[in-house]
């Protein structure tokens, strides 16, 4: 064993030797966080990065999107690509259960903001961070003066002409794939889960030939939509709630959206433990948290961000009453179980949309 | 020990650092994927192959397979005319051909991919086209099978007809010239001569294409159908997504098995058709032919005229189009732009990040493409020096990265990896590049010291050159050369390579090609095109300078009195 040792240590010293120059020089206190890019990036850099730059003079590098599967490898490797990680509630149990994450130390919070935190409540390794809508988008001349009562709408290609858009099934729950086209075939939301897998891949095959693009990031899709490559589709609603959008003759419905809460964690071994600890608390604070949701239309994890923003402005929010009841909860807890053996109902739904819809 | 076996071991020594990098950073790897993928838990078990076969792999495989082999053909029918073209054309044409070629390996695949969106996309350069001509709606080019194929040819051709150029330059052209004065028809002529001669260097350069159209990842994501879903594609969602180690193991094995069995095709395939056998068959289907042939042989300049005209416009079609989007001032792609600004580059340059990045990718590239192309040279002239079948194993062994696409490579070297925690992720992008390089500077030197005339070496030893003299003055200046286009292969593939940021990426360690990549997928904005811009007039600058400073030189050494 010493041996191999010795080998992979020689070997590492020696392209440590070669790639020396490239070692980036490290300087002052930094915290590496998520950079979602487009909309929620922008918002993202305005209310959390630069202000917590200019408050603590702790620097914030950032990274694109980190995918759960490479998040849990570079955790298990011991390098962290992240300090502050954004888990779906549907990915954490299994971080949670796999020690992947370390506990959330509340001693630096303002006692306030976390009892505020709602409606999901925070866990012992992650907070909630903020709530988005996947919402039902469509060109203005669709819907003229109305808007659309649900998904069906959008399965509905001989009233409704035109190209579709739909989140990839790649991205497991991330873009409620599956929880739309059943409902959109007709399953009532109280009954929605268990996801009944079959019938969602029947109802996404038959759409299949009307989609344009089956999108794996919101910008992309919001061109599609303001570029009239599609007249209809799904998408997050933050991006489609703004002036670009509108402006484009793009709107959406809050009508059987599907509400998903997002998480901030901190990876175990992350290299910038302590920064991460105070990014976190720094970000839930209702100022910053109100901040946010002024700048794009993702809801406050921080109930007593509400009081701070703008007037008029929580109606753009998917947690604010009037929407609330309109919406549908997902079942994080039901994706996270693992009805098959050794598979999530995350990991098994990429693999049924591999096998069912891209598949030839 | 005698001279000639203290020569072997020092051409032993010589080849030690390109197989050090061949066997431990892409054999290696891929062996222990092999283990972990019938190994997961330390027990054995086939149940990552299993899942294969429950999985969509077969028809993401059979799709794969066969959009390589669409590729594979469409560089055969446009590229060999071509290639042939280049020899007989009046040098004006070679000339541009040329230079579109060279371009197009330095503006890499990525930003040429980008560059179809904006001629294919809604806004793009066909619809602008179709609008102003009166259509209503834009018509749907992008995002169908026929992008993506356009595209992946565009890509590949200079690498199917480079290699296959140097083939056609090396056949005699009296040959057919003999075949004429026959009796044959110029047609005729040509399938019974040229072509069986130029049959092995048209099997190399299709194998060249469609094992890299294997490897394929940015092409189908940014361009592709809905449904297109390739190997690659599927190869990533395991790591990133899923985090199934052993399945994207056992996905890596049979990638890599997959190039083995090609390549043992090809050879076999090589062997079957021979230049005589081949020969014989086109003579037989020519007879046959032969009214046909002489009826169409006073036109034959047409077609290829016309194929040799398309290829050009296609090379330089989307890297023309850069130049306007570049200073475009619109927030989204659009073509034509509405209003010229600086905006792109000025964002490009006030953006830490993204310099920061560009820092990275050029360290990175420039001592990944050091490392790999001196190994390979060295191994190359080391090689020169070893018994037939000891070269022909250094071949195999320095030579195979050209054949494994870098997405495989660095899915294995990641997977390892996990197991070596401590590692720099620059270190692992460092040893992907230099597996990649590799090739590059075995081949290429080795092409150039087997053109040396050894007379050469012998004249310097008889007026009293001792080896390293002999190296110094003769040798190393005449392989220089071919070393610095090895060097800058090397380097290029590096900087425009997105698949090992792919895994590798992290906010110390995130080459420009990603960052661009995660901006484009978020929205098609003009600043890849403008820092391509940017990037393009500094190496315009640096060759100006190089040019101007070697013209100096040789003015001072003229000036200098003669001793």
């Amino acid at each position: 064993m010493s041996v191999i040792l010795n080998r992979r240590g020689a070997l590492a010293l020696g392209m440590s030797a070669a790639a020396g120059a490239c070692a980036p020089s490290r300087k002052g206190p930094e915290v590496i966080l998520c950079d979602g890019g487009s909309f929620w990036g922008r918002a993202q850099r305005r209310a959390f990065y630069k202000p917590f730059e200019k408050e603590t003079g702790i620097r914030v590098r950032t990274v694109p999107f980190v995918m759960p599967g490479k998040l849990r490898t570079s955790i298990e490797q011991g390098r962290p690509v992240i300090d502050v990680a954004d888990i779906s509630g549907a990915e954490l149990p299994r971080f949670e259960r796999d020690g992947l994450l370390a506990p959330v130390d509340l001693r630096g919070f303002d006692p306030q903001d976390i009892a505020a935190l709602g409606p999901r409540k925070p866990r012992k390794h992650a907070l909630p961070s903020f709530y988005a809508s996947t919402v039902l988008a469509y060109r203005q001349e669709l819907f003229p003066g109305r808007e659309p009562a649900g998904w069906a709408a959008m399965w509905d290609t001989a009233r409704h002409p035109g190209e579709r858009m739909l989140g990839s099934g790649l991205m497991g729950q991330m873009a409620a794939t599956f929880e739309i086209a059943l409902l959109a075939d007709g399953v009532s939301p109280e009954r929605l889960y268990p996801l009944d897998w079959d019938r969602a891949i029947r109802a996404l095959r038959r759409l299949r030939p009307s989609v344009a693009r089956y999108w794996l990031s919101s910008g992309d899709a919001l061109q599609m939509l303001n570029e009239q490559n599609v007249v209809i589709g799904n998408i997050w609603n933050g991006p489609v709630d703004t002036p670009e959008a509108r402006d484009a003759g793009s709107l959406y419905t809050w009508n059987q959206g599907i509400l998903q809460g997002g998480y901030w964690a901190i990876p175990r071994g992350a290299p910038n433990h302590a920064n991460a600890l105070r990014f976190m608390a720094f970000a839930l604070r209702p100022d910053r948290q109100a901040h946010f949701a002024s700048l794009i239309g993702y809801s406050p994890a921080n109930q007593r961000a509400f009081a701070l923003l703008p007037p008029g402005r929580a109606a753009h929010l998917p947690t604010a009453p009037q929407n609330l009841s309109r919406q549908i909860m997902q079942d994080d807890e039901w994706w996270a179980k693992e009805d098959r053996p050794g598979i999530t109902n995350v990991a098994l739904s990429v693999k049924l949309w591999e096998t069912g819809v891209v598949g030839k | 020990m005698s001279a000639l076996a203290r020569n072997r071991a020092m051409a032993w020594l010589a080849c030690v650092p390109a197989l050090a990098i061949s066997l431990g950073l892409l054999f290696a790897p891929f062996a222990l994927s092999l283990y972990r993928s019938v190994a997961p838990a330390g027990t054995f078990d086939l149940s990552a192959y299993s899942g294969i076969l429950d999985s969509a792999f077969r028809s993401v495989l059979s799709d794969t397979l066969r959009f390589a082999a669409l590729v594979t053909l469409a560089c055969l029918l446009l590229g060999t005319p071509t290639a042939y073209a280049l020899v007989r054309c009046p040098a004006w044409a070679r000339r541009a051909m040329l230079v579109a070629m060279g371009l197009s390996f330095t503006i890499g695949t990525l930003i040429r991919s980008y560059a179809w969106l904006a001629i294919l996309g809604s806004r793009g350069l066909v619809n602008s086209a179709l609008h102003a001509l009166g259509w209503a709606h834009p018509v749907k080019l992008a995002f169908t099978d026929g992008a993506m194929l356009l595209a992946s040819v565009q890509v590949t051709l200079p690498l199917f007809i480079l290699p296959l150029y140097g083939v056609m330059q090396g056949i005699d052209l009296r040959v057919p010239r003999a075949a004429r004065s026959l009796g044959a028809d110029p047609v005729t002529a040509w399938f019974t001569t040229v072509l069986p001669l130029a049959l092995p260097g048209i099997g190399v350069s299709c194998a060249l294409v469609f094992l890299s159209c294997l490897g394929f990842y940015a092409i189908p994501t940014l361009l592709g159908a809905p449904d297109s879903y390739l190997l690659s594609q599927e190869l990533e969602v395991r790591i990133n997504t899923l985090g199934d180690d052993a399945g994207a193991s056992a996905r890596i094995v049979v990638m890599f098995a997959l190039v083995l069995l090609s390549c043992g095709l090809a050879a076999m395939l090589r062997g079957y058709a021979g230049r005589a056998r081949a020969g014989r068959i086109s003579a037989r289907v020519m007879h046959a032919l032969e009214p046909l042939a002489r009826a169409v042989s006073p036109w034959r300049w047409v077609p290829v005229g016309a194929i040799f005209a398309f290829v050009l416009a296609l090379l330089l079609v989307p890297l023309v189009i850069l130049v306007p989007l570049s200073v475009s001032d619109d927030f989204y792609l659009r073509f034509p732009p509405r209003g010229f600004s600086l905006r792109w580059m000025e964002t490009f340059l006030g953006d830490p990040d993204l310099l920061g990045s560009a820092a990275f990718t050029l360290r990175i590239a420039i001592t990944s493409a050091a490392i790999g192309s001196l190994a390979g040279a060295m191994a190359a002239l080391a090689a020169l020096r070893l018994g037939t079948a000891r070269a022909r194993l250094v071949t195999l062994a320095v030579a195979a990265p050209l054949v494994v696409s870098p997405i495989t490579v660095t899915a294995a070297l990641y997977l390892v990896a996990l197991r070596w925690s401590g590692i720099e992720p620059s270190v692992l992008f460092v040893a992907v590049y230099a597996v990649t390089g590799l090739p590059y500077g075995f081949l290429l030197v080795g092409a150039a010291a087997r053109r040396l005339d050894p007379q050469l070496a012998r004249a310097a030893a008889t007026l009293g050159a001792g080896p390293v003299a002999t190296a110094r003055t003769v040798t190393l200046p005449l392989l220089a050369t071919a070393f610095a286009s090895a060097f800058v292969f090397a380097f290029l593939l590096a900087v425009d390579d997105i698949s090992a940021g792919l895994f590798l990426a992290s906010s110390d360690a995130m080459p420009l090609a990603l960052r661009l990549w995660e901006d484009l997928k978020a929205a098609i904005t003009p600043l890849p095109a403008a820092i391509t811009m940017l990037a393009a007039l500094c190496a315009v600058a640096l060759y100006a300078l190089a040019g101007l400073a070697s013209k100096l030189r040789r003015e001072a050494r003229r000036s200098e009195p003669r001793p």
